[in-house]
């Protein structure tokens, strides 16, 4: 693991634009909130099954089993989609709790000893490898739109290819930073000093691309991404028995052969 | 104007529950539905399948619906049969069936129009009692003229003067309709060799109303409870319902009423469970290659798949042959959901649709345990010119039990003198 590499990052540029994207993506989403407030309340459900709705929320949000009863590829391709995301997210919100913490002296020495000391390497291997796992994931979900492209007229309007392609550039170009501070640590100072404007840009765009990802949450078909656990366990309370919708004889189901495999 | 537009999304989004209102938003747009839609096998247009409405349906709840947008989501809406197809193979388990009701309910509360095949229908049951518009007097006649007929082996008994362990509930199509009278007839003459003890209500059997329920009337809650409150009073008999839509009102739909939950079989399971006590002898053969339809009603929308299946398996000389959909992924014939009132023609090419794939299996005969899909698939019959025949289950049995009681028979000693 290379040592950290020195080059001029615009954090006030960054966060001032995530305050902004945050800002944007929480008013938006409170917005949707009022408009489903509209809705009438939910019936009890008829019979209470809290371990079996885990159950079923489990297997088919984490494990996402209801895409490998339509296709493997789909079900690999996505599956890696949502732990990518998953584990960087996750990455991301500690690296922001741990640089608050330590702003106000709460992280007992954490922060320092995870973003620049020994454990630096700890999260690097966690960035790089669940980034290696949503950049398969994506590459997957574009081969597949290529393997099987739609019709003409099979598109929705609210198709999702230009958000894999985005999420898929945001992505790579995570990749590309890190090799790029790669060949910085190991760099003559010549080539070291016209590296850092590239790795400049590249962060910046990086980062930027991150948080205008936050703002577009609401407003894309990413909103499914937390909408969908939401739906799978609100009906699951209510569908918890139904052996045909959740435990079907997934080699039955295959047979009838799913449209879009 | 715009103003008026905000009133109306808000009336439509209070129709829905939140969770229906999060459900248009959670769609993750995959298609998945559109595949396996047997409506937008027919007509191929993206406002057809379930993404499509779902869509309509968020930008009318957001209130930026074009007026042609409006008037394409009310005819997709209307022409779905709201099979469930799309609530299995969808993988965020948006529960669209449910959904479809409750927006024909949202919209029409709302001041949008439906279809007027449907409003008359919704009157009829409303006002007469009954889908059929004959009088209610009418309704336990099959019974009557069966037995004069002799295709009974003793008289049908009037609940009120024998209160019998078990109720049979014929329905609107199995009491009216010529065409599928022979139903009432035969599952009364199965239930005698069974020895069960049963009687039914005659002139004073309702309609289930479980129509008003899929076409989204308003009314549908106050008219069911008004049968809840008459099924309630028959002392804890068993009601048996021989039509997969009477069966999911019955059951289903009435469960989600206060006090709505009932003793209720359908005829299937109670057949299934007399063919395992041995109490129903198969005397005959029947050697015929059949294939069998899953009514939806009965299939996905109550999940009864292997008692209709058990039945037929115990029919001596019967050989079964499945379709490639079939189970919780049998393809719509396209009589549920009022669809047929909105568009009959669509509905005969969903029929037909579902004929070639039985054609396909090599089987002479489909069967289904539901009198509304007979209908729907003869349709198709005649929409292919195909030679396949489609029989009621319990036309099958009664070959096998008793086989000089024929639909022939019965629909020759049944009509109008």
């Amino acid at each position: 693991m290379p040592e950290s590499v020195a080059y001029p990052k615009p954090w006030a540029v960054f966060w001032v634009a995530a305050a902004l994207a945050l800002t944007y993506a929480v008013a938006a989403l409170a917005l949707r909130w009022r408009g489903w407030a509209r809705g009438a309340a939910l019936p009890p459900a008829p019979q209470s099954a809290p371990f079996r709705v885990a159950g079923i929320w489990l297997a088919e949000v984490l494990a996402q089993r209801q895409l490998i009863q339509l296709s493997w590829l789909r079900w690999a391709a996505h599956l890696a989609i949502v732990w990518g995301f998953v584990g960087l997210s996750l990455l991301s919100l500690l690296h922001v709790a741990l640089t608050a913490l330590a702003a106000i002296s709460l992280d007992g020495g954490l922060a320092a000893w995870l973003l620049q000391g020994e454990g630096r390497g700890v999260s690097k291997a966690w960035g790089n490898g669940w980034g290696l796992v949503l950049l398969a994931g994506l590459t997957l979900a574009l081969a597949r739109r290529l393997v099987h492209p739609r019709e003409p007229g099979e598109e929705s309007k609210e198709a999702d290819l230009p958000l894999v392609l985005s999420l898929f550039a945001l992505t790579l170009s995570g990749f590309l930073l890190e090799g790029l501070r790669h060949a910085l640590a190991a760099a003559a100072p010549a080539k070291a000093a016209a590296l850092r404007p590239w790795l400049t840009a590249l962060w910046t765009a990086h980062g930027l691309g991150g948080v205008a990802l936050i703002a577009w949450l609401p407003r894309s078909t990413l909103l499914h991404a937390l909408l969908a656990p939401l739906v799978i366990a609100l009906n699951a309370r209510n569908e918890h028995p139904r052996r045909d919708l959740y435990w079907p004889p997934t080699a039955k189901r295959r047979a009838t052969g799913s449209p879009q495999a | 104007m715009a103003t008026d537009g905000k009133a109306q999304s808000d009336r439509v989004a209070a129709g829905l529950s939140w969770r229906q209102l999060v459900e248009l938003e959670a769609c993750a747009r995959c298609g998945e539905c559109r595949g396996w839609c047997p409506v937008y096998a027919q007509d191929a247009r993206e406002a057809i399948c379930a993404r499509g409405k779902l869509a309509a349906l968020r930008g009318l709840t957001r209130g930026s619906l074009s007026e042609g947008e409006r008037a394409g989501l009310i005819e997709s809406l209307y022409e779905c049969s709201a099979c469930g197809q799309c609530h299995v193979v969808c993988p965020v388990r948006i529960d669209t069936p449910e959904l479809w009701e409750q927006a024909r309910f949202a919209l029409g509360r709302a001041g949008f129009p439906r279809p007027e095949g449907q409003t008359r229908q919704m009157d009829a049951i409303r006002e007469g009692n009954n889908s059929y518009s004959r009088p209610q007097a009418e309704r336990g006649l099959w019974a009557e003229r069966a037995w004069k007929a002799g295709l009974l082996a003793d008289p049908v008994r009037l609940w009120r003067e024998h209160p019998a362990p078990f109720l049979y509930f014929a329905g609107c199509t199995a009491s009216f309709d010529p065409a599928m009278q022979h139903v009432a007839v035969l599952t009364a003459r199965l239930l005698q060799e069974a020895g069960v003890d049963f009687a039914i209500l005659g002139a004073e059997e309702p309609c289930c109303a479980s129509k008003l329920r899929r076409m989204g009337d308003e009314t549908f809650p106050a008219e069911a409870a008004r049968r809840i409150a008459q099924l309630r009073g028959l002392a804890g008999a068993t009601i048996v319902a021989s039509c997969a839509g009477c069966f999911k009102g019955l059951h289903g739909d009435y469960a989600r009423l206060p006090s709505g939950v009932l003793p209720v079989l359908h005829l299937t399971q109670l057949l299934a469970r007399l063919l395992a006590e041995g109490r129903l002898p198969l005397r005959h053969r029947v050697p015929l290659r059949i294939t069998y339809h899953d009514p939806c009603h009965l299939g996905r929308h109550s999940q009864i798949y292997d008692e209709p299946r058990s039945v037929l398996a115990a029919i001596p000389g019967l050989e079964l042959v499945e379709m490639p959909r079939h189970g919780a992924f049998s393809s719509c014939c396209g009589m549920g959901g009022g669809l047929k009132l909105a568009n009959e023609g669509l509905q005969h090419r969903m029929a037909a649709h579902r004929v070639r794939e039985a054609e396909e299996t090599g089987a002479t005969v489909v069967v289904t345990p539901c009198q509304t899909c007979c209908i729907g698939l003869a349709n198709g019959v005649k929409e292919t010119g195909s030679g396949l025949r489609v029989l009621h289950l319990n036309e099958l049995l009664a070959r096998a039990v008793c086989p000089e009681v024929t639909s022939e028979r019965v629909a020759a000693a049944l009509a109008e003198p």
